[in-house]
């Protein structure tokens, strides 16, 4: 269907309009309709009648018939048109109902197969069993009524590859909440002992079981960074995970976010001009409220954004923008670093998405950071989204809030 | 009928024209929808030819009688 957009991996696996007898059978109604006309002349006897009538008359009386016949001809049509756009399609995630009842009017519905339940077809008469057609029901969650699915050729094959679906869909599902959970378990094992080398690591290097010599410094050191990345990425994994499962915790208050901003600038400026790169910050009002939880806006945003713009950029500035536009507070945080291709765009906010940079530039991305970054913002009822002119023309990101309407009353935890 | 003749005829040329300028636009709404929603342009293509052509003969038709009169 060109009016029908299939989201990104979605396949068709049955396309199927109503059984051409369905069609048959509103045609010979029309049909009958028509033939009535001239049953009913036949009934007035009309060749005697006509015989000794005006011409005149007879003439009208033929132009009746023919704009009749017209009539009958474009209800024909439509009729036709009707059976042909009204369509069944069944992909490996929903079923939809491109639903034609009148010429001008037609609906798209569609159901997603996890809602589906209690699949069955039905075939009330022999000319139903004799032309393998029939009538394919389904419930829905959300769905007043069972969907009915009429005039189905080959119902039991279209229910088959329903229910053939759906068992595939559950599979891979509880598959998927298993390996959730695995990957979850193993994350937090893993974090433990890797938060128990970085306290040890971290005394060895701070000096805190004597003089060690310098070679074991130098190692304890580096062994630390490499720590605490794996620490962070760990933290990476554990907290999408907890977005996918729902259990990810919020504690919302209005917070001043330009505080917040400048905090975070001020714990990475140093690392910045380790690069030689400058960081201007520019807020329109010393105190722009917003209500959320500062802590994930904080570490998961913009600490997230300016890390990045720092990662990306080998020369030049960052400039982030502060800014109230109607009832949101605008975050634009623009580098003149390596900038994003077109290709690697709509890879940006996705879960372990890397670009082509992050694995020359940033070896240790995990990939997780804007896909984090992405799900705080939406939790927070606001919008993130990047601009880049391409490689080599730097980058902007963009994070868009809501702005909070009173000054901090309470917490509210979800 | 004698008396009655021309305003008749007017009246049918009327009804002829209603008649006429409903069958090209249904055919014209009917042909674009075919072929904005029709996942095959060739059945678009053929069922508007085929809608066009017994219209147009029914049309003539009718044009035939009135002219006729």
């Amino acid at each position: 269907m060109k009016a029908l957009e299939l989201a990104a991996g979605e396949q068709i696996l049955v396309q199927t309009r109503r059984h051409w007898l369905t069609f048959a059978r509103d045609a010979l109604g029309i049909l009958a309709i028509g033939a009535g006309l001239f049953a009913l002349l036949g009934l007035m006897n009309l060749p005697n009648f006509t015989a000794s009538s005006d011409p005149r008359f007879i003439t009208m009386l033929a132009f009746a018939e023919v704009l009749w016949l017209l009539i009958l001809w474009c209800a024909l049509s439509v009729v036709w048109v009707n059976y042909y756009l009204n369509t069944w399609i069944v992909t490996n995630r929903r079923i939809i109902n491109v639903e034609q009842p009148r010429l001008f009017s037609r609906t798209v519905a569609s159901w997603q197969l996890e809602t589906v339940r209690d699949v069955r077809t039905e075939m009330r008469n022999p000319l139903q069993s004799l032309f393998n057609y029939g009538l394919v029901v389904f419930s829905s969650r959300g769905a007043a009524s069972p969907v009915r699915m009429e005039g189905m050729p080959h119902a039991d094959l279209v229910s088959n590859a329903i229910l053939h679906q759906i068992e595939k869909y559950r599979t891979l599902e509880e598959t998927a909440k298993k390996q959730e959970i695995l990957l979850h378990t193993v994350s937090h094992e893993v974090k433990a002992h890797l938060t128990k080398n970085e306290a040890v690591l971290s005394l060895i290097a701070s000096g805190d079981f004597g003089n060690v010599p310098e070679k074991v410094k130098t190692i304890a050191t580096t062994a630390l960074q490499d720590t605490r990345k794996g620490v962070d990425m760990v933290m990476g994994i554990l907290s999408s995970s907890d977005f996918k499962t729902g259990t990810m915790k919020f504690t919302f208050a209005p917070f001043d976010i330009a505080s917040a901003l400048q905090d975070v600038v001020s714990e990475l400026r140093s690392s910045a001009e380790q690069k030689g790169i400058s960081i201007t910050v520019g807020a329109e009002s010393s105190s722009l409220l917003v209500n959320g939880d500062e802590e994930k806006v904080r570490s998961h945003v913009a600490r997230n954004l300016i890390e990045n713009a720092i990662h990306y950029t080998h020369r030049g500035s960052i400039g982030i923008t502060l800014s109230r536009v109607e009832n949101a507070v605008l975050l634009a945080i623009s580098d003149t670093g390596v900038g994003i291709s077109a290709e690697d765009m709509p890879k940006l906010f996705t879960e372990g998405g890397k670009g082509t940079n992050s694995r020359d530039i940033n070896r240790s991305s995990t990939g997780y950071g804007l896909f984090i970054a992405k799900q705080v913002v939406e939790a927070h009822g606001g919008v993130i989204w990047a601009k880049s002119d391409g490689p080599g023309c730097g980058s902007t990101f963009y994070v868009c809030f809501p702005a909070a309407t009173s000054s901090p009353l309470g917490t509210n935890t979800v | 009928m004698e008396v009655g003749a021309p305003t008749l005829n007017l009246a049918l040329w009327v009804l002829l024209a209603v008649v006429l300028a409903l069958t090209l636009v249904f055919g014209i709404a009917l042909s674009y929808h075919l072929f904005r929603y029709s996942t095959n342009s060739s059945v678009a293509r053929i069922a508007t030819a085929l809608y066009a052509s017994v219209a147009s003969v029914l049309a003539l038709s009718l044009v035939a009688l009135v002219t006729s009169l």
